[in-house]
């Protein structure tokens, strides 16, 4: 495998945060960017690679339902575009997060069904970024594997939202 | 072992549930009681009396002084109905994933865990007070 660039963006991610709490009076961070990248903590470039290829799973499976639901569209364009921001900054720089093939992605036609596959898919990626920020070696991608869960954990609301906006189960 | 550095965070999001608790007892104060956002104002008080109670024993078990609780604070626009409830509610889950997620920055283990799910907690709360979601809640705060 060729050496890879560790990518930094997820370093920028929690400098603007923390950057955010020093305005906001709440200190508390050692994050920051530093002028050299940092080495990073063993696993946690594989981690970040997994977390990128799981929102690269979740752009496709969103795109999916977009296209067949396109009632849908008002709903899931924020959800694709926040996957899309998830795929760039956890992919290592000099590689690319291949998306999964059309054969992988099923949407359902029901409505519904469609809502709650999202959702159930949604749910599955927001534990296993939990997990990753756990178990992460760099506080920095720790910090950045929460809240790209959290996110996540914003868009099961939605979709829950919108499940029972849909009313007693007609598609 | 707690680090100097996860202490720290730790009191920032002390610091941060104490004004919670003020804020959403303020919240609490302008609602109709039997309301719908006051019983979600009162889960999210004892929601973060608890955590701001974990917290203290998080620095205390430290060896470290939690930082005091202040008479009152000043919030950013005076409260004066639902709608400015409902905005202060806004601006301390805002906060609060802020320091959350600072928190899993410089925290391990035990404590990273509880930060993650409190950055959670705080994203989707403020969620279900009208905030929009956001691709990096806690770092990518609106302003």
């Amino acid at each position: 495998m060729p050496p890879t660039t560790v990518s930094r963006r997820w370093l920028l991610v929690v400098a603007a945060g923390a950057a955010a709490a020093a305005a906001t009076g709440c200190a508390g961070t050692s994050a920051g960017p530093s002028e050299q990248a940092p080495a990073v903590a063993p696993g946690d470039l594989d981690r970040a690679r997994r977390a990128a290829a799981d929102a690269a799973e979740l752009v496709a499976v969103v795109a999916g339902a977009e296209r067949r639901h396109p009632e849908l569209q008002p709903l899931l364009a924020g959800l694709g575009s926040r996957h899309r921001t998830h795929v760039e900054v956890f992919t290592p720089e000099g590689e690319v997060v291949a998306p999964p093939g059309p054969g992988r992605v099923s949407v359902p036609r029901s409505r519904r069904a469609t809502l709650r596959v999202l959702r159930a898919r949604e749910q599955r990626a927001a534990a296993a970024a939990r997990r990753a920020a756990a178990d992460a070696g760099g506080g920095e991608l720790a910090a950045a594997l929460a809240s790209c869960a959290a996110c996540l954990a914003q868009h099961v609301r939605l979709l829950s939202a919108a499940l029972a906006d849909t009313g007693t189960g007609r598609s | 072992m707690t680090t100097e550095s996860a202490v720290e965070a730790a009191q920032a999001a002390l610091a941060a549930e104490h004004v919670a608790v003020y804020g959403y007892g303020v919240s609490g104060g302008v609602l109709d009681p039997s309301g719908p956002d006051a019983v979600r104002v009162r889960a999210a008080y004892e929601v973060h009396r608890a955590r701001r109670d974990g917290l203290e024993t998080v620095v205390r078990s430290a060896s470290a002084e939690p930082v005091p609780a202040e008479a009152g604070y000043a919030l950013d626009r005076p409260v004066r109905g639902p709608a400015g409830a409902v905005a202060l509610a806004r601006m301390i889950e805002d906060r609060c994933a802020v320091t959350h997620a600072a928190l899993v920055a410089a925290s391990t283990g035990a404590l990273r865990s509880d930060a993650v799910g409190w950055l959670g907690d705080a994203a989707t709360r403020g969620l279900s007070w009208g905030a929009a979601p956001t691709a990096f809640p806690g770092l990518d705060r609106q302003r």
